[in-house]
């Protein structure tokens, strides 16, 4: 065993991200490597509303070993095969953004190149019909996606909606079961110290002091480490993503729930709906330079899809994220390292990426600024890449009957992005890149759906023959129809948990 | 959208290897939609020019339907599992080609070797899992099966190309389908008078005049289309080359070697007729003669001595002109840097392909990216040099020698897999390994990097020497 120079961890936070972390933490961490112990206080709630995961949370799950029945059945949960989206390009259109491909290439080019010369031809079939998580989505069927790449099933993916605060109880269970030593308690003072300024420990309520060697900051928005002990300054995203409240509430589930999740452009911000098993949950997201928090609530009460099951809770947040993710013996994970709304169900995976890079950048010494820089320069990439693409949902609009609409179209946008914007609305190119999240499938959705049409399309397409490329759309959307049909309903998906593993 | 005009005619200036290797693409591509045509004065002469080519041609000759043992047969071409470098960093090193052995359960095999090594526990080099390595070494090729369940990917070879013979192989090939070749020196340009940044024509000096709506510049240092118009000058410091051939002594090798003196270094590529040799050098501190001396008795012809011009165009595609190959960016050629440029830049622009009003924004994003080709090709010079390291590169050797972790950028040339190889070769060893290795014991790590080296010692053990290989291929049995 190779000396860690880190021979504790303290988790400062409960919560999703806290328990995370320490779930992975004691998984991945040889053992003995370090002791790891969780400091939360039960006074503090943790903002977990009823959370819509990307398909990555399964690689977590794997990786942690986690069985996804026995998850699902704790957690409430319900299977995500993408957003629809409403009113985000015009009032009463609609668009979704599946986890998987459209279509397949047609003769080795591009399949939505094919689709847009198709729409020039006067074809006005939605996009959505040559995907088979749209498909299922639309038709409220869910299997695993089969892992034969020539059939038709093995397009898409999936992810979970379930019930935050039944999460981190479930991961608190493993952890602890793992040896993770949980410490009750309000942290009220952070101690600083050593040449270098690191934190030394941290001061609970009772007098109670825990040192550690390193911090994981998952305090949320308060970041009470690496937010107000190291002062680690904050880049505001708010000019770009200018919502910063939401209200939420739980309402009573009619009818089945769908395996999606639905986000619906109101005047001032998005209002958005997430199925669990056992109830819906809603929120609205906005802008409070635009509406008041009365008002807000009232929007969110008045679009209720079922009856109102507990008061509205308010929050508030600034877009953004901390200059330094990993500032001297301390990393801010969840809330504590930034905020991005929860428009693209990013949030969960955040903390899942910061906890797997720290793992893979763990300190080889105590002044180990190496892995710090890697660590930063991940993160840093993680979050302007869904940065920009929340933008994107925004900027991307026909919408002018509101002030709050009125400037998102005007705004200026990052360089990054409008050099993306540009490139796709010239001629339906995806500006590729290797690190971070948003596969180029994500980039057609999103743009397309938000009407960016390309102006043109890859003149290669020419080559293909016009009648033919008809007859092979058209049984691509044949065949996407029937695989679809042979599927189980979501809801017998569901009933399905509940019996032993086939 | 208006129906855009799209692109009926290509005119290329150069026939060497990027040019022909571009028309053989186009023409392959788009039939008879696009007519090319090829400006190239008479064959020059380059004694042991030598293409070397890194995997990724190989999916470039499947895409252009060349049947490899045909070619390889027919111009006298070689295999190459990698190079072997001398006098570079720490000494000596081989750069194998390919993934060396496998991921042991999630996790990359060398975190587990360090992790064994670091605890005393395995005491032979990373290289010692390299299929490529050990059979290299040992003269040995085999080529891995197409299905890749046994050897691939560690196995993934380049090709060391007589550069006139396949230029002439690639112009047969194009020229059979349909590719017009026109032997010629273009003497004047003459631009459109409502746009001027676009060519209208090219005339050549017999006074005929060709036109066409796209113009591809593959005239090297010439750059007799893009014209020197944002040249930026390497900082790297070698200015002159001298190419010459040598009779071949002894087993074919399967690997270039790269062998650096005061001043500059010298490659030899080995093909089936003799030896490649170049000297790459920077004329203000090195003196070729002694080089030269030392080879006297096997040269075969005469050396030739010519400018090598480091740098880059800024923009390598400009109105309605491309420049591609040494036209576009001249670096030194070791490894096979500057033919996977060009690849690079023919698939780009095939990529990009635009229409007649060059309207797509097609020209920026080919910029763009072969700014970053042309970075991340620099890196493999800059750090065997061990100068002009970029802060990125800076990074990632550091990074790596922290705990074995690769950085990872959005538009790289060498895989991370590559580095990993290089790295380790050059002795850059990390100080501790990845945690995630720690899941396995070290009981069940050293079987299995036991059993990858046995894997990699008999399998290399089985391949004939890469002379049987080259003989069953002439014999129709590759």
């Amino acid at each position: 065993m190779s000396q860690s120079p880190i021979r504790s961890v303290a988790i400062v936070g409960g919560g999703t991200a806290g328990w995370m972390a320490a779930v992975a933490l004691s998984h991945l961490l040889p053992k003995n490597a370090a002791r790891i112990r969780l400091i939360e206080s039960e006074e503090i709630g943790i903002v977990g509303v009823g959370e819509a995961t990307v398909p990555h949370i399964r690689n977590f799950n794997a990786t942690v070993g986690i069985d996804e029945r026995d998850f699902m059945r704790e957690t409430l949960a319900t299977i995500k095969l993408g957003i629809e989206f409403r009113n985000w390009n015009k009032i009463g259109d609609g668009y979704f953004h599946p986890f998987g491909y459209f279509g397949r290439p047609i003769g080795g080019l591009a399949f939505h190149q094919c689709w847009r010369r198709l729409r020039e031809g006067g074809d006005q079939t939605d996009i959505g019909a040559y995907s088979v998580g749209v498909t299922a989505a639309r038709k409220r069927k869910f299997a695993p996606p089969v892992s034969d790449p020539e059939s038709a099933l093995s397009s898409y993916s999936y992810a979970f909606q379930f019930d935050a605060n039944l999460y981190a109880p479930y991961l608190r269970r493993l952890a602890e079961g793992r040896g993770v030593l949980r410490t009750e308690g309000k942290v009220v003072s952070v101690e600083l110290g050593g040449e270098d300024g690191n934190i030394q420990s941290v001061t609970l309520a009772d007098g109670q002091r825990v040192e550690a060697d390193f911090f994981i900051d998952c305090t949320g928005f308060a970041s009470l480490l690496l937010g107000k002990a190291l002062k680690t300054g904050y880049e505001d995203w708010s000019r770009w993503l200018i919502c910063d409240r939401a209200v939420a509430v739980p309402s009573v589930l009619e009818g089945d729930p769908f395996p999606f999740t639905r986000v619906i452009a109101r005047g001032h911000g998005w209002q958005w709906q997430i199925p669990l098993q056992h109830r819906m949950g809603n929120g609205h997201v906005y802008s409070s330079q635009f509406l008041g928090a009365e008002q807000a609530a009232n929007v969110l009460l008045d679009n209720l899809p079922g009856k109102q099951l507990a008061e509205p809770r308010q929050f508030r947040f600034t877009a953004g994220r901390r200059a330094q993710s990993w500032a001297k013996n301390c990393i801010g994970v969840g809330l504590a390292g930034g905020f991005l709304e929860p428009l693209e169900s990013t949030s969960i995976y955040l903390i899942q990426i910061a906890v797997t890079h720290f793992v893979e950048l763990f300190p080889t010494h105590a002044r180990d600024s190496i892995n710090r820089a890697e660590f930063n320069r991940r993160m840093e990439i993680e979050y302007e890449r869904i940065r920009d693409f929340l933008i994107l949902h925004y900027k991307a609009t026909s919408r002018a009957d509101s002030e709050f609409w009125r400037y998102c179209q005007a705004m200026e946008v990052p360089d990054s992005l409008a050099y993306k914007m540009e490139q796709f609305t010239k001629r339906g190119y995806v500006v590729p890149y290797r690190e971070g999240m948003f596969y180029p499938p994500s980039w057609i959705a999103v743009c397309l759906g938000q009407g960016l049409i390309p102006e043109r399309y890859d003149p290669q397409i020419d080559r293909l023959d016009g009648k033919k490329l008809t007859e092979t759309a058209s049984a691509l959307r044949g065949l996407i129809d029937r695989a679809v049909d042979s599927l189980p309903s979501h809801a017998d998906f569901l009933a399905s948990l509940a019996a032993p593993a086939a | 959208m208006s129906r855009t005009q799209p692109i009926a005619s290509i005119l290329i200036a150069g026939g060497g290897v990027a040019g022909s290797l571009a028309a053989a693409a186009m023409r392959r591509s788009w039939g008879a939609d696009v007519a090319v045509t090829v400006v190239s004065p008479g064959r020059r002469a380059e004694p042991g020019a030598v293409a070397l080519s890194l995997p990724p041609l190989r999916a470039l000759h499947d895409r252009l339907r060349i049947d490899e043992d045909h070619l390889v047969a027919s111009i006298g071409a070689s295999f190459s599992l990698g190079g072997h470098y001398e006098g570079w960093r720490d000494g000596e090193l081989f750069f194998p080609f390919g993934e060396t052995g496998r991921r042991i359960g999630n996790v990359a095999l060398h975190q587990q070797w360090k992790k064994a090594w670091g605890r005393g526990l395995w005491r032979e080099r990373f290289a010692a899992f390299s299929l490529a390595t050990q059979a290299a070494l040992a003269d040995k090729f085999a080529r891995p099966p197409r299905d890749g369940a046994n050897f691939a990917p560690s196995l993934a070879y380049g090709l060391h190309l007589p550069a006139l013979a396949y230029a002439n192989y690639l112009r047969m090939l194009a020229g059979r389908d349909g590719a017009v070749f026109v032997t010629g020196t273009v003497a004047a340009i003459e631009r459109r008078a409502e746009d001027p940044r676009l060519i209208e024509a090219v005339r050549l000096e017999d006074g005929s005049r060709l036109s066409a709506d796209l113009f591809v510049d593959c005239t090297g240092s010439a750059r007799v289309l893009a014209g020197g118009r944002d040249w930026q000058a390497s900082p790297f410091a070698a200015d002159r080359q001298i190419g010459f051939a040598l009779r071949r002594e002894g087993p074919l090798s399967p690997y270039a070697r790269f062998t650096r003196f005061a001043g500059g270094w010298e490659s030899r590529a080995p093909v089936a007729g003799g030896v490649g040799v170049r000297l790459v050098f920077d004329s203000k501190e090195a003196d070729p003669a002694p080089r030269l001396d030392a080879f006297r008795g096997r040269i075969v012809g005469d050396p030739v001595e010519a400018p090598l011009d480091q740098g880059a165009l800024a923009r390598p595609w400009e109105g309605n002109c491309i420049a591609l190959g040494a036209a576009s960016c001249c670096i030194e050629p070791l490894s096979g840097l500057p033919l996977l440029l060009v690849q690079g830049g023919i698939s780009r622009l095939m990529a990009l392909f635009p229409s007649r009003d060059f309207a797509g924004g097609e020209a920026e994003e080919f910029n763009r990216l072969m700014a970053a080709d042309r970075a991340s090709a620099a890196d493999l010079p800059a750090f065997l040099h061990g100068a002009h390291q970029r802060p990125a590169l800076a990074h990632k050797v550091a990074l790596f020698a922290a705990r074995g972790n690769v950085a990872g950028y959005d538009d790289e040339l060498l895989e991370d897999y590559h580095w990993i190889n290089l790295l380790l070769a050059a002795g850059v060893e990390p100080e501790s390994h990845d945690l995630f290795a720690d899941l396995l014991g070290d009981e069940e790590t050293l079987a299995q990097l036991g059993a990858q080296k046995e894997a990699a010692a008999k399998g290399a053990a089985a391949m004939p020497t890469l002379d049987d290989f080259l003989a069953s291929i002439r014999a129709g049995r590759g």
